[in-house]
């Protein structure tokens, strides 16, 4: 009866809130969510934000810290990051995409990665402009997207160079275009990359790809013209090493840059300046079920600086929700001897004479620290815990020989093993 | 022959049942929209991301909500790519600058209002769901 009672109270009150609704039928009403959901996928349409986390672990069994950092005490930070990437459709041709990443191995400061306009002029023509991925490598432009790698971290063999410096001002032109089952692209990128050590003027490169969806092929070549920047820290040491007693040096009257010019072997070192080039191929297959990825590229650098080989094997097999892999990577320098003291032009034309003792000396601390030869074995499963979170360990185990390959400073072994695990993901 | 008859007819009405349960994914667009039949290897590009356009009209693809059957379906049979494969598949396109997955909008209902507000609109729906709002333009 109170119930009753209740409820006859309450039908007035429900009566007058239906009221002004009374007047809209249920047309209308499905209209206006019509015009709602327009509306909301216009929006979406035109801003989209995109993100990506990596949350690591890695321990190594040696306390020579390797590949900045890994050593036997286990390190949180050094594969945790994440990054937002907007995108601003301001029409349907034109857009800007920034993409901020934050590392942990940089103390999480947030970087804007990528910043640039793109523009669609039809015709598979497309046209960037601003801060841009380096695209010397297959995986280069989601290198740090590690749910969309198969690795806990990339093989730095080959990806060492984007550990660098990944990210440079440039323009860019791509074509993309389709026969049959197969999809082409080439890109062409002309730019300047400023990094804390030194400057790559007129950086130009050029890259093609084909993939029928299965099969990737790609093939790319790129090159600029380096200046070390006076005052840095590597510029400092590397002064530092060419004037050191202990190597029977002693000050020499001329900057670093004329310095590392004493280095001119047959003839490459011009004022400072080092030519680099860089050319990779890169092979990928992967149809569902088998993912094989291989990839090589070759590295040439004037001078002092040290040239380089680089290459991985990797492959997968996925069952179910699980994927095992392993990965073969080799890295070299192929100009030690070269480099090397008996090969010495001792002073260039046009430069003041330096004693041979600084040079001799200058270039046994210059082997120690550039000479590298480096094996690495892998293995490793990827776990897809759910779409967008995948769950990796991996297990790798470096040879160095006597070189010091990746290590932060010269080991006492040159053997290092160590587990990293990550959790990756994109939203 | 009066057996097979009824066994005949058992079969036709099994068969029927059959196919309501089994009603697969189609995909529509607005009844409106000029987009026309179209073959299943350009829906799974316009899908994918690499066809912008049916038959010279532009054309914007919609997903469902991952888990309902009619996305299972699509993605399964028709795309051929399973859910973290399509994870991995847009990662590689979105972080590139490449593209962008088509926007989630619910279920068929949802899908059905999406399609008949805007003719460039495409998605899947289950056969069952189909009624005037919309028209197949693709059915495996």
């Amino acid at each position: 009866m109170a119930i009753k009672s209740v409820a006859c109270a309450a039908l007035p009150l429900l009566v007058i809130a239906s009221l002004p609704t009374q007047a809209i039928t249920l047309e209308q009403l499905n209209t206006q969510v019509q015009q709602m959901n327009k509306r909301i996928s216009e929006q979406n349409q035109k801003f989209r934000i995109n993100g990506f986390a990596s949350f690591g672990i890695v321990q190594s069994d040696s306390e020579d810290s390797y590949h900045r950092g890994i050593t036997d005490q286990p390190n949180f930070r050094r594969y945790t990051k994440a990054g937002i990437q907007m995108t601003f459709n301001m029409s349907s041709d034109t857009s800007v995409i920034t993409q901020l990443v934050s590392r942990g191995e940089n103390e999480f400061d947030t970087t804007a990665e990528w910043l640039y306009l793109k523009h669609d002029f039809g015709d598979g023509f497309t046209g960037k402009i601003g801060r841009l991925r380096k695209p010397n490598y297959l995986l280069s432009e989601f290198f740090d997207v590690g749910y969309a790698l198969p690795w806990t971290q990339p093989p730095v063999e080959v990806y060492g160079v984007l550990e660098e410096s990944a990210n440079y001002e440039a323009v860019d032109l791509s074509y993309d275009f389709e026969f049959g089952d197969w999809y082409g692209s080439g890109q062409f990128q002309y730019g300047r990359a400023i990094t804390d050590t030194a400057i790559s003027n007129d950086l130009i490169a050029f890259n093609g790809s084909i993939s029928d969806g299965e099969l990737t092929l790609r093939a790319g070549y790129s090159q600029a013209f380096l200046t070390l920047i006076e005052g840095t820290t590597l510029y400092n040491s590397l002064y530092d090493a060419t004037t050191n007693p202990a190597y029977g040096g002693a000050p020499v009257p001329t900057g670093l840059n004329d310095v590392l010019a004493l280095t001119d072997l047959d003839g490459e070192t011009v004022n400072g300046t080092f030519k680099g080039t860089f050319a990779g191929l890169a092979a990928m297959y992967d149809n569902g079920t088998i993912l094989a990825i291989a990839e090589y590229n070759t590295l040439t650098l004037d001078g002092f600086f040290a040239d380089q080989d680089g290459y991985y094997v990797m492959g997968g097999y996925r069952i179910g929700n699980l994927m095992p892999y392993v990965t073969f990577a080799h890295q070299e320098t192929t100009d030690d001897e070269k480099r090397a003291v008996s090969s010495f032009n001792t002073s260039p034309t046009g430069l003041p004479a330096v004693d041979t003792s600084i040079i001799n000396g200058f270039n046994a601390g210059a082997a120690a620290a550039l000479n590298v030869d480096q094996d690495r074995t892998a293995i490793g499963i990827r776990w897809e815990y759910q779409p967008g979170i995948a769950i990796k360990v991996q297990y790798d185990m470096v040879d160095t020989g006597d070189t010091i390959g990746e290590f932060d400073s010269f080991p006492t072994d040159g053997k290092v093993n160590f587990l990293s695990f990550t959790i990756d993901t994109v939203f | 022959m009066k057996h097979l008859s009824i066994k005949f007819l058992a079969t036709l009405t099994l068969m029927s049942l059959y196919a309501v349960t089994q009603a697969g994914p189609v995909v529509v667009v607005g009844s409106s929209s000029p987009i026309s039949a179209s073959g299943e290897s350009d829906v799974v590009k316009a899908f994918l991301g690499k066809k912008k356009d049916l038959g010279g009209v532009s054309v914007v693809p919609i997903d469902q909500n991952e888990g309902t059957s009619a996305r299972n379906d699509f993605y399964t049979n028709v795309v051929k790519k399973s859910e973290a494969q399509l994870k991995s598949y847009w990662s590689r396109l979105i972080f590139t600058g490449k593209g962008q997955a088509p926007q989630v909008v619910g279920g068929d209902a949802e899908v059905k209002n999406m399609v008949a507000s805007n003719p460039n609109i495409i998605g899947y729906i289950d056969e069952g769901a189909v009624d005037g709002s919309v028209k197949i333009i693709y059915k495996p």
